[in-house]
């Protein structure tokens, strides 16, 4: 038989039974050593590893999905100005945006010399099939940002660097706002695209970084665009690794597995952080909150005075200090996020339980029973709304608290089948004014809000011509929002990001974004945003592995050797 | 008709296999939809989809066919499930059989491989306990480890064993399947799979010892097992070659049937050492409420379930002589 020649013992085989051993113990090492070698090394080139919850698909704009998705999408496209979060957004894609005397009309010159991943220039073609994308094509988180908010009538390019927006009504924020929001698209690529939500292909963009390899589920290779116009990206790769489990992804930012996390770290872990020789913590505004939504379409809080009682009652400092430890701003100080520029003199949301009462014997709701909905895979936001029951409970109401995932709350609250529900609103929400207008404007729960004052204030808002006008009449509904709330604001957490500065100690905190963002990750002229070759390996030590294959290899031949042996003796 | 179907136990079997996946279709295409929420939460983020209008909706959800009548959708499920087209995900963007072909190995290679460790170890303490029956170390201490380590909850044993192992010790990688660079390809994969392996192992075992344990007690009782003594048969050889032989059909059982619990503690293990198996690719479509999505992974795990079971079936008349007969299977 072919097996047992193998093993014969016939003498003129026994020749090469050591090179077989030595032949079976260099496989081994081939297959374990080696590599274990690679592994111990340093990439040689500037790599930064990064860990991020989800898998966000091919990064593209309509797969990766709601506005988390933001600062990833932002490292492979670009926006004409940049982020929307800030007092003056920085040009971009433009180079300039004007708006005519027509104040409905915007014209805007757009950067020379700039070109797509794929080589094809960028041109004012782009622009223009974007936002009738956007704005005509199937509905994705911009869409109401062309089509409603303000409505683009009409994008026309004028020539290869000149576009025209032509909005329904005034549009004074368009530049600072909307052209800060919406990423712009290869008309190239995308034209050709018949299903937009099912387009699987590679995300071509202008931004620092374009797409290498993407392992679904796994990983995203990211490559230094570098021809990109706005600075030099700081790594020649960014490896964007799907952490889904944040404990997970902290414990391998500690080991050195990854250089930076992209999710916040929790409030009680930030102190061991602080604390870590290699991890520095580096502050960031996201611009969210934790905040408790009512239902305004139907009783108990279709009454404003309780709205307002229940807003007396929570003491708003105190959940500050016990749920983030002091770590933010507290929901007293008004609601939108008082830290965004276009946040006026918020009048303060005090904590008056004697008024709470007060209100709510006045409007005789002494014992209202309500249920609250929690997302229940947030503990942060679980944990607050537990302390907000009790002092809800404090004043006479009788409030009780219903766990569920985030999509069964979503489906509750767009069918108005709730009284009041917390959650964590984002940038978007918090710091996007358009947006403010948006959701007042939905016909949905929000649309309930019955203020007529507010109401009035927020159409006015989209017919001034000018963002002073603009700004002046926002600060006048913030005012009368937070004395007759639709929503009460926990508090605004600062949040701290983990990043290791030996590998790179560029990381810039962005409002709305994190520390995890392009203009993090690009040197621009005088930024001192510096990129070390990588230390960190996503491995762990090699030693182990070159033991293990060591000792394999030595058994394997002394295995071979006393079997030969033993074949031969008998 | 009746005689016919005893005639063929085979044809018969293959008959309720074929009604029972049938009503996999259906419940596979019911469950993703009885829980509340629809994709657009996750598409456009639940406040911005709060602030669509409900022309907007209609479109948004048009995109993937989730615009018409359930007993339509349904109808197109059914199609694409015979013609092989399980449609697009809406989180992934791809198609449905794309995303389950990158996730399945992964799976399949964790939980195959936990399978046969788990079933390895598990009747290796079951015969050495078996052998001390009563004895401290041999078998009752034994007992009392496995119980305790298999009654870890996965997310606490996992992180335990990340926690030391990864980030204390800094001998494995904590996260992924594959090497991303430096590495060959064989070792990254190894790395990689260590931690989760051992995880899932460690919970397999429990409910398998614990079977296997009582079985071959139950067999020792048996007077073939005296005889077998009287004769002066060595007991390893007793055990080995009788008692094991004859307690093989609960432990098979077992093994089989947990296979559907050792998936769902996959999604567990997976999301802890964030690997690209087909447990996190269905927590995600939970999240996204992505209905082609789950509807494919939930029809594709009831499959596996159930072909785990036919290969237990086809194992019984195998092992066991009484079982071929019963079938009228020749000898």
């Amino acid at each position: 038989m072919p097996g047992r020649a193998l093993f014969s013992t016939e003498g003129q085989e026994s020749g090469w039974r050591r090179p077989a051993a030595a032949a079976l113990a260099a496989l081994l090492f081939w297959l374990i050593g080696p590599a274990a070698a690679a592994h111990a090394q340093a990439d040689g080139e500037r790599t930064l590893r990064i860990a991020i919850p989800k898998d966000y698909a091919n990064l593209s704009v309509y797969t990766a999905g709601a506005s988390d998705a933001d600062p990833f999408v932002g490292l492979i496209y670009d926006t004409l100005f940049s982020t929307p979060y800030v007092e003056t957004p920085r040009l971009l894609l433009a180079l300039s945006a004007e708006q005519t005397s027509r104040q409905r009309t915007w014209i805007v010159k757009l950067r020379d010399g700039v070109t797509w991943h794929d080589g094809a220039p960028f041109t004012a073609k782009d622009v223009v099939f974007t936002f009738e994308l956007y704005r005509d094509g199937p509905p994705n988180r911009w869409t109401h940002h062309a089509s409603q908010t303000p409505n683009m009538r009409s994008v026309v390019a004028l020539d290869d660097r000149t576009v025209q927006i032509t909005c329904a009504q005034p549009c004074p924020t368009l530049a600072d706002i909307t052209l800060a929001d919406l990423p712009i698209l290869p008309e190239h690529v995308w034209s050709k695209v018949k299903d937009p939500a099912t387009y699987d292909g590679s995300a071509v963009g202008t931004g620092p970084y374009r797409v290498l390899r993407r392992v679904p589920g796994e990983r995203y290779e990211l490559a230094a665009n570098d021809r990109y116009f706005a600075g030099r990206p700081v790594a020649d790769k960014l490896i964007l690794s799907i952490i889904p489990e944040p404990s997970s992804a902290f414990l391998a930012l500690r080991s050195g597995q990854v250089d930076a996390v992209s999710s916040p770290i929790p409030p009680q872990l930030v102190e061991s952080f602080d604390a870590h020789r290699e991890v520095d913590v580096v502050k960031a505004t996201p611009f969210s909150d934790a905040e408790l939504v009512f239902n305004m379409g139907r009783a108990p809080f279709d009454s404003a005075p309780l709205r307002r009682a229940v807003m007396l009652a929570i003491d708003k400092d105190a959940l500050l200090e016990t749920v983030l430890l002091g770590r933010g701003i507290s929901g007293s100080e008004g609601w939108p996020h008082p830290r965004s520029p276009w946040t006026g003199d918020n009048p303060t949301m005090p904590h008056d339980p004697a008024e709470a009462r007060r209100l709510i014997a006045q409007a005789k709701l002494e014992g209202a029973e309500f249920e609250i909905l929690v997302p229940q895979q947030d503990p942060v936001v679980s944990r607050a709304t537990e302390l907000v029951v009790a002092d809800l409970r404090a004043v006479g109401l009788k409030p009780s608290i219903r766990a569920m995932d985030q999509p069964s709350i979503s489906e509750l609250t767009m069918k108005g089948e709730f009284d009041a529900y917390v959650w964590g609103a984002t940038a978007h929400a918090l710091a996007d004014p358009t947006q403010l207008i948006q959701s007042f404007n939905a016909a949905s729960y929000m649309g309930t809000y019955e203020n007529e004052e507010v109401k009035q204030l927020l159409a006015a808002a989209q017919r001034v011509p000018t963002a002073t006008e603009f700004r002046s009449l926002l600060s006048r509904t913030h005012a009368l929002i937070s004395a007759d709330p639709p929503m009460v604001p926990f508090f605004y957490p600062e949040q701290r990001y983990g990043i290791r500065p030996a590998s790179f100690d560029g990381w810039k905190g962005s409002p709305g974004l994190g520390v995890v963002h392009k203009y993090s990750l690009i040197a621009g002229p005088g930024s001192a945003a510096t990129a070390a070759t990588s230390q960190s390996s996503d491995g762990g030590s090699s030693l182990p592995i070159v033991l293990i294959a060591g000792v394999l290899a030595v058994l394997a031949a002394w295995f071979m050797r006393r079997r030969w042996a033993t074949r031969t003796r008998g | 008709m009746r005689r016919q179907s005893r005639r063929h136990p085979v044809g018969r079997r293959f008959a309720q296999y074929g009604l029972l996946l049938g009503l996999l279709v259906v419940g596979s295409f019911a469950l993703p939809r009885l829980a509340p929420g629809d994709p657009l939460t996750y598409l456009v983020g639940g406040n911005e989809a709060a602030a669509f209008s409900s022309e907007e909706r209609e479109r948004a959800l048009a995109q993937y066919g989730l615009d018409a009548p359930l007993h339509e959708q349904f109808l197109d499920y059914v199609g694409g499930v015979v013609s092989g087209d399980l449609g697009t995900s809406v989180r992934y963007g791809a198609t449905v059989s794309d995303v389950l072909l990158d996730r399945l190995p992964w799976t399949l290679l964790l939980v195959g491989l936990a399978g046969v460790l788990a079933a390895a170890l598990a009747l290796g303490a079951a015969l050495a306990g078996a052998r001390r029956r009563g004895a401290g170390a041999g078998d009752t201490d034994l007992l009392a480890g496995i119980l305790l380590l298999s009654s870890t909850p996965p997310f606490f044993l996992g992180m335990l064993i990340l926690a030391i192992v990864s980030a204390e010790l800094g001998l494995l990688p904590a996260y992924g399947a594959t090497a991303s660079g430096g590495e060959t390809p064989f070792v990254g994969v190894l790395e990689r799979l260590a931690m989760p392996l051992v995880t899932l192992t460690v919970t397999m075992t429990g409910v398998v010892y614990l079977i296997a344990r009582s079985a071959l007690l139950s067999e020792l009782t048996q007077g073939y097992v005296r005889f077998a003594r009287a004769k002066g048969v060595s007991e390893q050889r007793i055990l080995r070659r009788h008692v094991l032989r004859n307690a093989l059909l609960p432990i098979v059982t077992i093994f089989m049937v947990s296979l559907g619990d050792v998936l769902g503690g996959a999604v567990v293990v997976e999301t802890v050492f964030a690997y690209p198996g087909l447990g996190t690719a269905i927590y995600e479509g939970v999240l996204a409420r992505d209905y082609p999505l789950l509807q494919g992974a939930l029809l594709l795990v009831a499959v596996v379930v159930v072909a785990a079971n036919a290969i237990a079936d086809g194992l019984y008349t195998l092992i066991d002589p009484r079982v071929r007969r019963a079938d009228g299977v020749p000898r």
